[in-house]
C-alpha cells in the first residue's frame, strides 16, 4: 500500500466507530423489516414489512401528514427566519445584543419548546381553541418556533459579510427595493436559507419528541406511527414498523442528494464567485 | 450644470469631520479632492452622492443624478459583466434592445466586450474598474464621484489608469469629483485640487498653484518635499527688499546648494531620497531641512550658499487659486 493511500485510510480512522454504529442501526432495521430478528430466538421469521405498508393506507397517510407538516413548517421558518436575518441586519449596532433573544429557542430543548406550544396553541391551550386544526397548528408553531432561529443563525451569518455598498450602489443606478432584492441580496441569502430548509424540513419529517407531545393521533406523525406499531403492537406488527423507517430513510436520503446535485449544478451552471 | 457645494458641515458625535466647505465644480470639470486619511474625504463623496445627510449646508447638483464609484468598484458578484453595465438601464425600465445596444457600445469602448459573459471575480483589478465605470456611465449621471480610483493598481500602472481616466471624463464629458490621499495621482487626472486638511479646503487650485503657490507650510508639505528657509539665507532670492525677512518654500528643484569657502551654511547629513537629494544644514546653530534635487557633489562638513532657481510656470496653470 503506497504511504499516500495509508495516509488517507489514517484521516478516516476517526471517522470509523461513528460509521460503524450508523451502519449497524441501518443493517439492523432492514434486517427487521425483511422479518428477521424480531426475536432471539432462532427461526423465528416473520413477514417482510414491505407488502403491508405498501397495501396499508394507515402508511399513507401518515406519509403525506408528515410530508405535509414538514412542507408548512419548512416554508415558515425559512420566510420568517430570512425576514428576521434581514431585519437583524438593518439593525444599529447599539441595539444588536438585545435582537440576540432570537437565539433562546435554539437552546430551548423541545420539551421545553413543546409546553410553551402546548399552554398557548393546544387543545386546552388559549389559542387553541381558536384554530380549527389545534393538533396540526400546536405542531407547526413549535416547529416554527424552533426551527425559525436555526434559519436566522444560518442566513445572518452570510449577511454578515454582505457588503452594504452593493444595495448604495443600486439605489444610485436607480434600482428600487425589488430589483436590489432579486438581483443582490438573494443571491446571497438563498443558498443558506436552501440549506436551512433541507435541514428543517428532515428534521421536522422524522422528529419524534414534538409530535409525541403535540401532535394528532389520526393521522399520526410516520414517527409516531412506526413508534406505536413497534412497541405497542403484536411481534408480526414490528417488519412493518421498520420498513416504514427504512423508507423515511431512503426518502431522507433521496431528499438530500437532490438537494446537493441541485446545488452543485447551480455552482458549476450560473455563478463563478 | 455646475455643482455647488455650500457651507457643508458634518459630525460624527463630538468630532466635526467636515467645517463649513463651500466650493463650485464647473461642468465638464474635474476636480481632486487631496487629504490624508481619515480626513472626511468619502465622507464628502457620500454626501455628494446622497447616501449620506450633511448636518448642515446644502449640495446642489441638477437632479441630483451622481453616481460613486468606490474605491473597490463593489461590482454586483452575482451577475455578469453585461448584466453589472446593465443593471442602471433596467432599473429604468428601458426596452432591452436598447439596454443590449447601449451596453455593447460601453463595453466596446472599454474593452470588455470579450469579458460580457464573464462574473466579477474572474476580473482583473484593472478590469474590474472598466466595468465599474462603464456601469455608472451608462445611466448617464450629472455628477461622476470617484473614491481613491488608483488606490488598488499596482504602482507602474497608476499613471496609465490615471490619463486612461482623464480621457475617458474628457470623452463623455462629465463633471468629475475625485478623492485620494496621493498628490501625484491628483496632480496627473485633475483640473484642479482641493486640498482637504482637518476638516476644511485650505486651497483650491490648478495643480502647479498648489504645488509652486502653496498658501500655507501645510498645504506646501502635503504636497510634496518642500524646503522652508529664511529669505536671508538665500543668494540669489530676487524678492523686494522688504520681503528678505520672511520665509519662502521651495520645492527640490528650486533649491541648488552650491559649495564655497565661505559659504552660510555647513552641511550636517545628506541622504539621497532618489528625485532628490534631503539635506540638514547648519546656520548660526540653526538646523534647516532642504530638499534639492540639482546634483553637486556634498559631504558632512562642507560650506554651502544656497542659490533659488526659478522654474518657469505657465500663467495659465495657477489660474483660480482660492
Amino acid at each position: 500500500m503506497s504511504s499516500q493511500r495509508v495516509r488517507t485510510a489514517s484521516a478516516f480512522l476517526p471517522l470509523l466507530p461513528f460509521v460503524l454504529f450508523i451502519a449497524a442501526g441501518i443493517g439492523y432495521t432492514v434486517i427487521q423489516s425483511m422479518g428477521a430478528w424480531i426475536t432471539v430466538r432462532p427461526g423465528d421469521v416473520y413477514p417482510a414489512g414491505y407488502g403491508v405498508i405498501l397495501q396499508s393506507a394507515w402508511f399513507y397517510r401518515s406519509l403525506l401528514y408528515s410530508l405535509w407538516i414538514a412542507a408548512v413548517s419548512t416554508a415558515l421558518s425559512v420566510v420568517l427566519g430570512t425576514v428576521l436575518a434581514l431585519l437583524l441586519r438593518g439593525l444599529p449596532q447599539q441595539l444588536y445584543p438585545f435582537a440576540l433573544v432570537y437565539k433562546i429557542p435554539l437552546i430551548l430543548p423541545h420539551v421545553v419548546i413543546g409546553l410553551i406550544v402546548l399552554v398557548g396553541f393546544g387543545r386546552g391551550g388559549v389559542l387553541g381553541r381558536l384554530a380549527a386544526a389545534p393538533g396540526s397548528t400546536a405542531l407547526i408553531s413549535a416547529y416554527v418556533f424552533k426551527s425559525a432561529s436555526f434559519v436566522t443563525l444560518l442566513v445572518y451569518a452570510v449577511l454578515r459579510s454582505f457588503d452594504a455598498r452593493q444595495l448604495e450602489t443600486a439605489r444610485m443606478l436607480g434600482a428600487g427595493a425589488w430589483q436590489s432584492f432579486r438581483h443582490l441580496l438573494l443571491p446571497v441569502i438563498g443558498p443558506p436559507a436552501a440549506t436551512a430548509g433541507v435541514i428543517v424540513f428532515l428534521f421536522s419529517f422524522g422528529a419524534f419528541d414534538l409530535p409525541f407531545l403535540l401532535g394528532a393521533s389520526r393521522p399520526a406523525m410516520l414517527a409516531i406511527d412506526i413508534y406505536n406499531r413497534y412497541w405497542y403492537r403484536d411481534l408480526p406488527a414490528r417488519p412493518a414498523a421498520m420498513a416504514s423507517l427504512v423508507v423515511m430513510f431512503l426518502f431522507s436520503t433521496l431528499f438530500v442528494a437532490l438537494y446537493f446535485r441541485l446545488v452543485r449544478r447551480q455552482k458549476h451552471g450560473t455563478r463563478h464567485v | 450644470m455646475n455643482v455647488q457645494v455650500h457651507k457643508l458641515t458634518k459630525r460624527f458625535g463630538e468630532t466635526t469631520v467636515l467645517k463649513n466647505l463651500s466650493f463650485t465644480v464647473s461642468h465638464g470639470e474635474f476636480i481632486s479632492v487631496l487629504g490624508p486619511s481619515g480626513v472626511g474625504k468619502t465622507t464628502l463623496l457620500r454626501i455628494l452622492a446622497s447616501l449620506e445627510s450633511p448636518d448642515s449646508g446644502t449640495v446642489q447638483c441638477g437632479s441630483q443624478n451622481a453616481v460613486l464609484v468606490f474605491q473597490d468598484y463593489v461590482l454586483f458578484p452575482f451577475l455578469t459583466v453585461h448584466q453589472n453595465v446593465a443593471f442602471g438601464l433596467e432599473a429604468r425600465r428601458l426596452p432591452q434592445r436598447e439596454v443590449g445596444a447601449r451596453v455593447g457600445r460601453l463595453l466596446s469602448h472599454f474593452g470588455l466586450s470579450d469579458k460580457a459573459a464573464e462574473y466579477p471575480a474572474r476580473l482583473s483589478a484593472g478590469q474590474k474598474q472598466r466595468v465599474a465605470l462603464a456601469r455608472a456611465l451608462a445611466v448617464e449621471p450629472q455628477l461622476l464621484l470617484l473614491d481613491e480610483p488608483l488606490a488598488n493598481l499596482d504602482k507602474n500602472l497608476k499613471r496609465d489608469t490615471a490619463l486612461y481616466l482623464r480621457g475617458v471624463q474628457r470623452e463623455f464629458g462629465i463633471t468629475t469629483i475625485c478623492v485620494t490621499h496621493d498628490q501625484e495621482e491628483a496632480m496627473v487626472i485633475s483640473d484642479r485640487i482641493a486640498l482637504l486638511l482637518d476638516g476644511e479646503i485650505k486651497q483650491l487650485g490648478t495643480p502647479a498653484a498648489v504645488y509652486y503657490q502653496p498658501n500655507s507650510v501645510a498645504v506646501a508639505r502635503f504636497m510634496g518635499p518642500v524646503s522652508v528657509l529664511p529669505n536671508a539665507l538665500l543668494v540669489c532670492c530676487e524678492a523686494p527688499a522688504g520681503e528678505r525677512s520672511g520665509t519662502c518654500m521651495l520645492r527640490p528643484e528650486q533649491v541648488a546648494l552650491r559649495p564655497s569657502a565661505s559659504g552660510a551654511l555647513t552641511v550636517r547629513e545628506v541622504r539621497l531620497l532618489g528625485l532628490y537629494r534631503f539635506c540638514i544644514l547648519q546656520a548660526e546653530g540653526t538646523d534647516y531641512e532642504v530638499f534639492t534635487s540639482h546634483p553637486v557633489e556634498l559631504h558632512r562638513g562642507q560650506r554651502v550658499d544656497i542659490d533659488r532657481v526659478r522654474v518657469s510656470i505657465d500663467k495659465e496653470a495657477v489660474r483660480e487659486t482660492v
